[in-house]
């Protein structure tokens, strides 16, 4: 390698703003995403388990479907396939509001949600089936039960793995780069294309998405100790 | 004027093609103890189970508190709250201290503001016990503990009733006691009470009634001093003996 | 969609072949069989490094694992192939900086699967294969590994399943896989982008469906195995 290492040339005014829009856009799919999957996570879960067979059926196939296509068959899919069904006023509107951000958001909160479901079941399968017994016996409804008495219990029980799977959601929203979002690994393409300095511009990014990532571990295991459910 | 609480007529429950309960017909006046006795697999648990709706029947006909449990348009969680339940591995909600199982109820489904219910909860607490354990989540509590605050849980609401599965059946045997302490303290209050157990010194020295299960069928119910000193069937006549010699034993 | 089928089956199935260079489905497969068969080794040194109890070691694993988990796939695959050109100073094709990528990645991950397995062994075999006198290196060879790879054979069939998945990233590079394929088939095409994607989607779907019900299938077995050689 022959070439001197020049950050100076990527960090100044001028190029700058690439690595801001690309933080900008990629947190926000990344919060968007996880503030839209995980309430659809539990209304899946509570649904699933409720027992009426046809609904815990198609859940199960929407995972499945969201398990084994690849996140990116997944994207394009939705922007070039499900695209052309919509109705030219529904179009429209998507493409006055940011078109691949939208479908990307989409994506990614399906498959999110699809995942994050499946963790918190197991959690779920994880509780006796006295917890429910002694929820209904007080006199809890069904959606009362979940509330007060089930789900907390499976939140502090599926916390390790949705920990896990919002670190693959923090990365998974690379893949919005290639339906041209301006998220950060569209972005250090952009900057290396013109400027020329790969190994800079990969490096900052990669940087940042290492802050990013290890926050998120930090966190998450700090968060995991804290709700720990102990059980004797 | 001794009024029926609780009313089972004929009554029946199957799972699949094993007859749990054959006909079991009976009547506890309120402020009543009843304690259900006899074998494993004679159905006891089965019936306690039916009185607030955890198990369905099949055949006859439960009345609680003038409701009809297995009626289609009955508001089982309605009636539910009008009785607690205690079972046999306590079923504390982990997630939650000695003080917020025990306030739940009072919080969420009476919709008791958060300071009255805790204020109402450490009174029970007191009760069987346990107020310097109230902020300790059950992981914290022996099996003693936890199962006292399971039947403060089950008081919370004032329930007219109070039903218990094999209470003391999970418990160290030094423990034991302090449990039954606490059912002999409720006789008198007014509040009914119905056990399945196996602790029959508990039944002769508290209980009204004593009914004897087997095989699904309810072939005894007698004042313990009857049931102890005569009893009739001779199922009964053999569980009697057996428990005196393992009594004597002990 | 059975109109494209009919048409472009070959196509998708082998690309140009024997026309021209391998492609489509099969492309998808040789990528996924080559990064596993390059994965694998690598994978094994570094979770003998992580277990190794050799302080250097298993802090330079950790740090890889820990760097590799960090940053998206998608970086990775640009770091290959603008980056490392220019670092060696000589070209590195799209098929060759997929497969590289990939094999750095999911040696990252294939790694924690088998120090896991490594880890969950019994004391018992090690204090075994020690008070026998075996030395480091033909107690792992003779003793651990084969144990440890022989429970860990449904985590790595998981690991392919994500590969073949993670093959996918080759329409970025424009390497002629299934996604890349079917992307030039529906801009050949233009009129029918849904069926085109949903045919994508669907035989991403049937592939790694399978795959996962095989190890749903192996993990039940393998467990039966080790109860049984305990049980005796």
């Amino acid at each position: 390698m022959n070439v001197a290492l020049d950050f100076t040339a990527i960090l100044n005014d001028q190029y700058l703003h690439y690595f801001v829009t690309g933080i900008q856009n990629t947190i926000a799919l990344f919060v968007l995403t996880w503030l839209v999957a995980f309430p659809l996570a539990v209304l899946l879960t509570v649904i699933r388990s409720s027992g009426i067979r046809p609904l815990s059926w198609l859940i199960a196939l929407y995972v499945e479907y969201h398990r084994n296509v690849p996140l990116l068959v997944q994207l394009l899919f939705w922007y070039f396939g499900i695209s052309s069904l919509f109705p030219d006023g529904l179009n429209d509107f998507i493409n006055q509001h940011n078109t691949e951000f939208i479908f990307a958001l989409l994506a990614l909160v399906l498959y999110t949600a699809a995942y994050m479901s499946e963790d918190m079941r197991s959690g779920l399968r994880a509780i006796s089936k006295t917890q429910f017994e002694a929820a209904r016996a007080m006199g809890f409804g069904f959606v009362q039960t979940m509330t007060y008495a089930i789900l907390p219990q499976v939140w502090r029980l599926s916390l390790p793995p949705l920990v896990n799977q919002t670190l693959i959601l923090f990365k998974g929203t690379s893949l919005a780069a290639s339906i041209g979002v301006a998220e950060l690994t569209f972005q250090a393409r952009q900057i290396e294309s013109i400027t020329f300095r790969v190994f800079e511009s990969f490096f900052v990014v990669s940087l940042l998405y290492l802050a990013g990532s290890l926050t998120l571990m930090f966190a998450g295991s700090w968060l995991a100790q804290r709700y720990k459910l102990r059980t004797r | 004027m001794m009024v029926p609480i609780i009313t089972l007529e004929s009554v029946g429950k199957s799972f699949g093609s094993f007859r749990a309960l054959k006909s079991v017909t009976g009547e506890i006046n309120a402020g009543e103890i009843v304690v259900i006795c006899g074998l494993s697999g004679s159905g006891k648990s089965t019936l306690i189970r039916c009185l607030n709706g955890l198990e369905a029947i099949d055949e006859g006909r439960i009345v609680v508190d003038g409701i009809d449990v297995a009626a289609r348009n009955t508001d089982l969680n309605q009636l539910r709250r009008r009785i607690g339940f205690v079972f046999q591995q306590y079923s504390l909600f982990p997630h939650l201290t000695a003080i917020d199982n025990v306030s739940i109820g009072l919080r969420r489904l009476q919709r008791v503001p958060t300071e009255e219910a805790r204020a109402r909860a450490l009174v029970l607490l007191e009760r069987v016990g346990l107020a310097h354990r109230s902020n300790y989540v059950p992981a914290e509590l022996s099996g003693g503990e936890q199962q006292r605050v399971a039947i403060a849980r089950a008081l919370s609401m004032n329930p007219p009733i109070i039903l218990l599965d094999e209470p003391t059946s999970a418990l160290d045997p030094e423990v034991v006691g302090d449990v039954l302490a606490i059912l002999q303290s409720l006789s008198g209050t007014g509040i009914t009470i119905v056990c399945v157990t196996h602790e029959m010194g508990f039944a002769r020295n508290v209980g009204d009634w004593i009914w004897f299960m087997e095989d699904g069928s309810l072939i005894e119910k007698a004042p313990p001093e009857l049931f102890f000193s005569k009893p009739h069937h001779p199922s009964a006549q053999r569980f009697i003996s057996t428990i005196w010699r393992s009594h004597e034993r002990a | 969609m059975l109109d494209v089928v009919q048409q472009y089956w070959p196509y998708l199935l082998f690309g140009s072949y024997p026309n021209g260079p391998l492609g489509g489905f099969t492309m998808t497969l040789v990528i996924a069989i080559v990064s596993l068969v390059l994965t694998f080794p690598s994978a094994v040194l570094v979770a003998l490094a992580r277990t190794s109890e050799v302080r250097v070691l298993e802090h330079a694993a950790f740090l890889f694992v820990t760097i590799v988990r960090g940053i998206p796939l998608l970086m990775l695959i640009f770091w290959v192939y603008f980056f490392l050109p220019v670092a060696l100073g000589t070209p590195i094709s799209p098929f060759w900086s997929l497969i590289l990528a990939i094999v750095v990645f999911q040696t990252a991950y294939l790694s924690e699967v088998l120090r896991a397995a490594i880890e969950a062994l019994p004391k018992g075999q090690t204090e075994a294969a020690l008070s026998l006198g075996l030395s480091y290196f033909p107690r792992i060879w003779k003793v651990t590994l084969p144990q440890a790879l022989y429970n860990s054979i449904p985590g790595i069939l998981n690991q392919f399943t994500s590969m073949i998945k993670e093959t996918s990233l080759g329409y970025v590079l424009a390497v002629e896989e299934l996604t890349y394929a079917a992307n030039k088939v529906n801009n050949f095409i233009l009129v029918k982008p849904f069926s085109v994607f949903a045919l994508l989607a669907l035989t991403y779907f049937a592939v790694c469906f399978t795959l996962t019900q095989l190890v749903r299938l192996l993990e039940a077995r393998i467990e039966n195995r080790f109860t049984r050689v305990a049980a005796a």
